[in-house]
């Protein structure tokens, strides 16, 4: 049985929120909200808290069990199609990042390197993680989320130097511009409704998924400062990826003027734990819809489609980016209307169940 | 069937424990051990007649035995009519033979066994009992000072090859009753002594019974060394990974049974294994905790410094000049292309004959007596290092590189996990070639994957860091002050987690005064 501890879950559920988070969105967000956009991070928090203590408050009452097994015992049917639904949601999110991943590979590092056999390796080591179940999963994301958190955290002081305050004033220019920014920041704090389909009430308590999504948040917020603060919103706003470009302006000495490629190669195993989580609940959740799914036998061809997918759905950069213009408006079915409609139907299920005791 | 086919049947039926009962027959007897030990030169069959119408005779290994007690404590006496009748009761014997212990036995599969444990077995004639004379004995090198692991501070003893004497070296250190020593003997052929040690009340129970239920299973003929075991009971036998450790040091041993983790003593061996082992202990050396905290810190965080640089350094080499020429500054570039000018080889060519030749070099150094092997090692570094830089097959840049590999490797305290470094720097250098830094992401994701899921006997091996254990952080990346680690490390200790209190300020109490 695999053993997963509150500071493993909220290490993954941070992971999960920054790793590709921290590349697209911020985009949109700074389209919308210009200097505010960093600290509309708190919408995007404000929105999810609600759905994940809907979550908590079902799983109270079985605390060894997840969302997913709660609704699997409750309601076999309905609890399958919405099983479904969260199993193609989290494909869609797995396919963005496969190829984000793969252009950000291909961009970065190797430029000359044929796009499916980056695709190949990628989905390879993101289908050994996976096939070792969640237990490891966390662990790695505890591992690799420390150092890379870190950096992202220093960054503001390693760019001392760089920062204009003068960049992030006025401070609330416009209400409806800062709630745009708050609607592509739920865009990237919804995926941590993960969290509650994985994870027991008891392995992971809602205050750990709290403290996730705050993390999760803050380093965001910290990289998007960072961008904003050095570049001025307008600048910022042009740039197809303002977290790597603030990266570049570190330097730490003469002697080592690329250091952002170093930052870079820390960033790879966070999305790859990502992508790895990401493969493992499709698969997880997959095995609930027929008991004679073996999830083992599951995870190369799912994440073989994740990659066709990958291809398929995003032809280019642009169109990456476009998915987090819908992005938001998906999340507002999966990541609160779902929990919604599960808590009603497993409620209803518990309160029909008790009048024919009754 | 001829006298050798005749000796095989009657090994067979002794090994096979089938009961054979001695013969009141002194010729029998005489007989059957002969043909038993035949071909056998350092057996011993000495003859003799007690002097008032008894006669018999005692057989024991020469070099085994200590042969002046036989003389002296055990025929003497007989000889000497202080005793007439060698059945009498045990506890009358044990009071007239001046030996440790003696004891009667009447099968002689049991009889022949003592006599190969380095037992003296006496038989008279007219008697169905053999006495065995417990005058184990011989020549064993006596404690020295542990070669693998010496240290400038701490104790200077070594476990030795003999096993009793190794378990005293540590009954030495842990003086209590709690520590237990549960005996095997494993190997058909051998019979070898094996002690399985631990603190009751300190070390996890079910921990404890896997031990000995992974020791019991072991069916093989010989255990020579203690790494036969090692195999058999590790956790993951394919993993590059040490999943127990080993040492040949008496304090060692002590300090890990205090903190609730067994011992595996092996006769014949001066290495003793220990376990369940994380990670980090690997990195841990005794002079740590020898040493000011201050100071050991500093030691300890060198070589996790070099740990990396032992494991990356050539891959990231390769990389950087296949692939990423930009992260270098631009002097150091022009330098470093200036140097490779005339090589002939891609990077990771370059950067394989290096390495293996250094491996080769490094094992010649190590098979090569003494007195020339450290000369051969340094001399050919030097000169072949030499030669190929001059004569264009490898750069300078690359000796630079294979020579800090080399001296890094030697700064992981733990021989095991030293090996594993150096084998597992070869794929990351291809990787490297083919992916460049990307590759040795993978790679390291990879390896952190393996060592996520790996477990030693059932202890996570990155255990205080993931899972994360707020106590046991205190001896990982840095060495807390002894004052402050009041509490045994929690993955492997149950029952009483309390190693000490908390000190108090010495200048408190001088100002109480």
């Amino acid at each position: 049985m695999d053993k997963t501890s509150a500071y493993q879950g909220l290490f993954f559920g941070a992971l999960y929120t920054l790793a590709v988070g921290l590349k697209h969105a911020p985009i949109l967000m700074i389209e919308s909200a210009k200097q505010n956009a960093w600290h509309s991070y708190i919408l995007g928090v404000v929105i999810v808290i609600p759905a994940l203590w809907l979550m908590h408050r079902l799983m109270k009452k079985h605390q060894d069990k997840n969302i997913y097994e709660l609704l699997s015992d409750s309601s076999p049917i309905a609890g399958r199609i919405i099983i479904l639904l969260f199993s193609l949601y989290f494909l869609l999110i797995n396919a963005h990042d496969i190829r984000f991943f793969i252009n950000l590979i291909n961009i970065l590092f190797l430029p000359r390197t044929p796009m499916a056999v980056l695709g190949g390796v990628i989905i390879f080591v993101a289908i050994c993680i996976a096939r070792e179940g969640k237990e490891t999963l966390t662990r790695m994301a505890q591992i690799f989320l420390f150092p890379f958190g870190i950096l992202v955290l220093f960054l503001p002081f390693t760019l001392a130097t760089q920062i204009e305050l003068q960049n992030l004033t006025p401070v609330f220019e416009g209400l409806i511009p800062y709630l745009q920014s708050g609607y592509y920041a739920f865009g990237t704090m919804g995926e941590l409704i993960i969290l509650p389909l994985l994870f027991s009430n008891r392995s992971v308590p809602l205050k750990y998924t709290i403290f996730a999504i705050l993390l999760g948040a803050l380093l965001l917020a910290v990289m998007l400062f960072s961008s904003i603060s050095v570049f001025g919103p307008n600048l910022t706003s042009t740039f197809f990826d303002p977290a790597y470009m603030v990266i570049r302006q570190i330097r730490i000495t003469d002697f080592l003027d690329r250091s952002d490629l170093i930052i870079a190669a820390f960033w790879i195993p966070v999305i790859m734990v990502k992508i790895a989580g990401s493969l493992y609940i499709v698969v997880y959740g997959l095995s609930f819809l027929h008991s004679k799914i073996d999830p083992k036998a599951m995870y190369t061809p799912t994440g073989m489609f994740s990659v066709v997918c990958g291809f398929w759905f995003f032809l280019n950069t642009n169109q990456l980016i476009d998915f987090n213009r819908i992005k938001p408006i998906i999340n507002v079915v999966i990541s609160l209307l779902l929990p919604l409609l599960i808590y009603l139907i497993i409620k209803s299920k518990a309160l029909f169940g008790a009048k024919a005791k009754h | 069937m001829n006298k050798r086919d005749k000796a095989l049947q009657l090994i067979k039926e002794l090994e096979d424990n089938q009961d054979r009962p001695i013969s009141p027959n002194l010729k029998e007897n005489l007989e059957n051990l002969t043909l038993l030990t035949e071909g056998c030169s350092d057996i011993v069959f000495r003859q003799f007649d007690f002097g008032n119408g008894l006669c018999g005779f005692i057989v024991y290994i020469e070099g085994i035995v200590k042969s002046e007690h036989i003389q002296d404590h055990a025929l003497r006496p007989f000889l000497m009519h202080l005793t007439d009748q060698i059945d009498e009761h045990e506890e009358a014997l044990q009071n007239t033979l001046s030996i440790s212990s003696v004891a009667l036995e009447t099968s002689m599969s049991k009889v022949a066994a003592s006599i190969i444990e380095g037992n003296a077995v006496l038989f008279a004639d007219g008697h169905s009992k053999g006495l065995i004379l417990n005058i184990k004995g011989g020549q064993r090198r006596s404690i020295e000072e542990p070669i693998t692991e010496s240290t400038i501070r701490g104790s200077r003893e070594g476990f030795t090859e003999s096993l009793r004497v190794n378990t005293a070296l540590v009954r030495f250190r842990v003086k209590t009753f709690q520590l237990k020593m549960i005996s095997f003997k494993i190997g058909t052929k051998t019979k070898t002594d094996v002690v399985l040690a631990y603190i009751d009340g300190l070390a996890d129970p079910k921990v404890i019974d896997k031990a000995k239920k992974r020791i019991k299973k072991i069916k093989i003929d010989a255990v020579l060394e203690s790494g036969y075991i090692e195999e058999f009971i590790e956790d993951d036998t394919y993993s590059p990974f040490p999943q127990l450790q080993y040492t040949e040091r008496p304090d060692t041993v002590a300090a890990q049974l205090l903190e609730g983790r067994f011992a595996i003593f092996t006769d014949n061996t001066p290495f003793v294994l220990t376990g369940p082992i994380t990670f980090w202990q690997l990195m841990q050396a005794s002079e740590d905790y020898y040493e000011r905290y201050l100071m050991s810190n500093l030691i300890r965080w060198l070589r996790y410094m070099f740990l990396f640089v032992a494991l990356y350094l050539p891959a990231i080499y390769v990389a950087v000049i296949t692939y990423h020429q930009d992260l270098m500054p631009t002097n150091l570039m022009f330098s470093v292309a200036s140097a490779r000018e005339p090589i002939p080889f891609p990077a990771i060519i370059e950067a394989l004959i290096m390495e293996i030749s250094f491996e080769a070099l490094r094992e010649a150094g190590v098979r090569l007596p003494k007195t020339i092997g450290q000369t051969v090692s340094i001399l050919g570094a030097l000169v072949i290092g030499t030669a190929a830089v001059e004569a264009g097959i490898v750069s300078a840049p690359m000796v630079i590189i294979v020579s800090l590999t080399g001296i890094a490797s030697f700064t992981i305290p733990r021989f095991n996990l030293a090996i594993s470094i150096r084998m597992l720097r070869f794929p990351l250098m291809f990787l490297a070639s083919i992916f460049g830094i990307f590759g040795i992401m993978l790679g390291t994701i990879i390896l952190v994957l393996h060592l996520c899921k790996l477990q030693s006997f059932g202890i996570p091996y990155l255990s205080g860091i993931s899972p994360f254990k707020r106590d046991e952080v205190k001896d990982i990346f840095v060495r807390a002050p002894w004052w402050t680690m009041t509490r045994r490390p929690g993955t492997y200790s149950r029952g009483n987690g309390q190693k000490g209190a908390k000190r108090e300020d010495p200048k408190d109490e001088e100002n109480n005064i």
